[in-house]
């Protein structure tokens, strides 16, 4: 089974495709919707992950159990990956000839994100996929969208959490990749492009932290204006371009979900099991029509 | 504007040239959408003799997108010059679209196997 | 100098684009295409919209000087801004959702600068393209 490629499908059973999209620990909310699917018998055919997206993208895909996927998650996105900063990176944007600026400016080392990536994805790469995967990034140089389909996983996971200032770019194949989230934060084309049939699009409405205290916050902050705006503007275009259906599904939270409460993950698949069932009939529905 | 049809195995290429302008995309699109409609569900266009587009001349193709995705197929664009690359960029259409330098890739592109 | 050109349908599209090919000669082609293009999407909803698919005059006019291309059209359809994309159809049924808007927003693109003027009895649609 080549699980690397959607194709053309070869039957009358219409293609589903989950596009998970940028929202660090609210992207749990995921693994509630998979409940739900799995429940109802409804299989997955492409996983389609962005910035927090695609970490949840990669386990589901790598065909991990729901509560594996949980626990794995969990323990991966804590504060201790944001604890180191990397002087060094710091330094060479203001002496850029004594330190050698590069353009791959980030304020903190990723030595922590990729020990902490290693554990779940490990040396998998993307043929290794149960269901078929593709990761959003952002190519630094012309802010153009990079659609990541093969190689590492954890490579690819790497470059499309690349939040900008915080961590810096990653380079695959001679490119240097940002965060999937600069270009699109909830990149329903790629599973347009791919043939699906009906798309789950699970967004998330950025946070703006309150209070702007550090540069890590400041940094944060643009980034969640942008993608606000963003993720408006194309997924009107997306609901015109597709020919069958986008159902968006979009878990509701009563209370702020900061950047790594990962203490309430299980309230977030919780939300992500409602919002799911929220669309249950209409999916079914949809899954059912004839086409014209 | 001239629109020709032609098969690869079981991949049929459009070759279509001239210009596609809001008066003769109405004829590309008919011939396109009866093309599909008689069972050539894999289609790929061959732009390279097509010098200039208009939103018409776009509209004409994301139907046929459109038209074949429902029948589990697809329509693929392969040798589109850097005007017509312009103007399908600025739609937003790239990303929704696959794009080929060459026929042959765009045909190789439909022999991939078939995730389960 | 500028010459005119009048018509009374959109069957003359292409009349209007061999115009504007001709009065450009010897105009980069990069800038051509733009200003082709841009005329084509204008003059397409002048008829669609502004003459809601009927007939009525358009006068195209094109002034080549050495900085910018500067293409004018004139209508006499009621008050109508071009430059103002159509909605997208959000709420029709998923089987049946049309595409639109996509014309204005290449035209936006298109052009350095696109500007619309209601005048007593007609509609002055100025679009400018600087030359590379």
């Amino acid at each position: 089974m080549n699980a690397a490629a959607v194709g053309v499908a070869r039957t009358s059973r219409k293609r589903v495709a989950l596009v998970i999209g940028a929202g660090s620990v609210k992207c749990a909310a995921a693994l509630g919707l998979w409940k739900v699917l799995k429940r109802e018998g409804i299989a997955l055919d492409l996983l389609v992950g962005c910035s927090g997206g695609s970490i949840y993208a990669g386990v589901m895909a790598l065909g991990h159990d729901v509560d594996t996927c949980e626990r794995m998650t969990r323990e991966l996105w804590t504060p201790a990956i944001t604890r180191k900063r990397d002087l060094r990176s710091v330094f060479s944007a203001f002496l850029p000839r004594l330190f050698g600026f590069d353009g791959r400016f980030g304020m903190l080392s990723d030595d922590p994100l990729l020990r902490a990536l290693d554990v779940p994805l490990g040396d998998k790469t993307f043929a290794d996929t149960h269901i078929p995967l593709r990761i959003a990034a952002t190519d630094l140089h012309n802010g153009e969208r990079v659609t990541l389909e093969r190689g590492s996983i954890r490579d690819a996971v790497r470059a499309s959490v690349a939040i900008p200032y915080l961590w810096k770019a990653w380079e695959i194949d001679g490119r240097w990749l940002l965060d999937g989230c600069m270009s699109d934060p909830l990149p329903v084309d790629i599973a347009i492009r791919e043939g699906a049939d009906l798309i789950l699009a699970m967004g998330f409405e950025s946070p703006y932290p309150s209070r702007l205290r550090s540069a890590t916050r400041y940094a944060f902050q643009v980034n969640s204006v942008y993608t606000n705006n963003l993720l408006r503007a194309n997924f009107a275009f997306h609901n015109l371009a597709h020919h069958a259906e986008i159902i968006p599904i979009l878990p509701e939270f009563e209370r702020p979900i900061r950047l790594f409460d990962t203490d309430q993950i299980p309230y977030v698949i919780e939300q992500g099991v409602r919002a799911a069932e929220a669309q249950l009939d209409y999916l079914k529905r949809v899954l059912a029509a004839n086409d014209a | 504007m001239n629109v020709e049809f032609d098969t690869h195995g079981n991949v049929s290429v459009v070759v279509i040239s001239g210009s596609v302008d809001g008066l003769t995309a109405e004829d590309l699109l008919n011939r396109l959408q009866g093309y599909v409609a008689a069972g050539n569900l894999l289609l790929v266009a061959n732009l390279a003799a097509v010098e200039y587009t208009s939103s018409a001349g776009l509209r004409a193709l994301l139907a046929t997108v459109k038209q074949t995705r429902r029948g589990g197929g697809d329509l693929r664009l392969a040798c589109i010059n850097a005007n017509v690359r312009k103007v399908l960029e600025l739609s937003g259409f790239t990303t929704i679209m696959k794009l080929f330098d060459s026929v042959d890739a765009a045909v190789a592109s439909y022999a991939v196997s078939v995730g389960s | 100098m500028a010459i005119e050109f009048h018509t009374n349908s959109m069957r003359e599209l292409g009349n209007v684009l061999a115009f504007v090919d001709q009065a450009c000669a010897g105009v980069e082609a990069d800038t051509v295409f733009a200003v082709r293009l841009a005329v084509e999407e204008a003059f397409t909803n002048i008829y669609k919209h502004g003459y809601a698919g009927g007939e009525g005059p358009v006068a195209v006019r094109v002034d080549v000087a050495p900085r910018q291309i500067v293409a004018t059209l004139v209508d006499e359809a009621p008050a109508f801004d071009p430059t103002e994309a159509a909605a997208p159809d959000l709420d029709a049924p998923w089987d049946q959702r049309r595409t639109g808007g996509l014309g204005c927003h290449l035209l936006r693109q298109m052009m350095d600068e696109v500007k619309y003027v209601r005048r007593e009895r007609d509609n002055v649609l100025t679009l400018l393209k600087m030359r590379s």
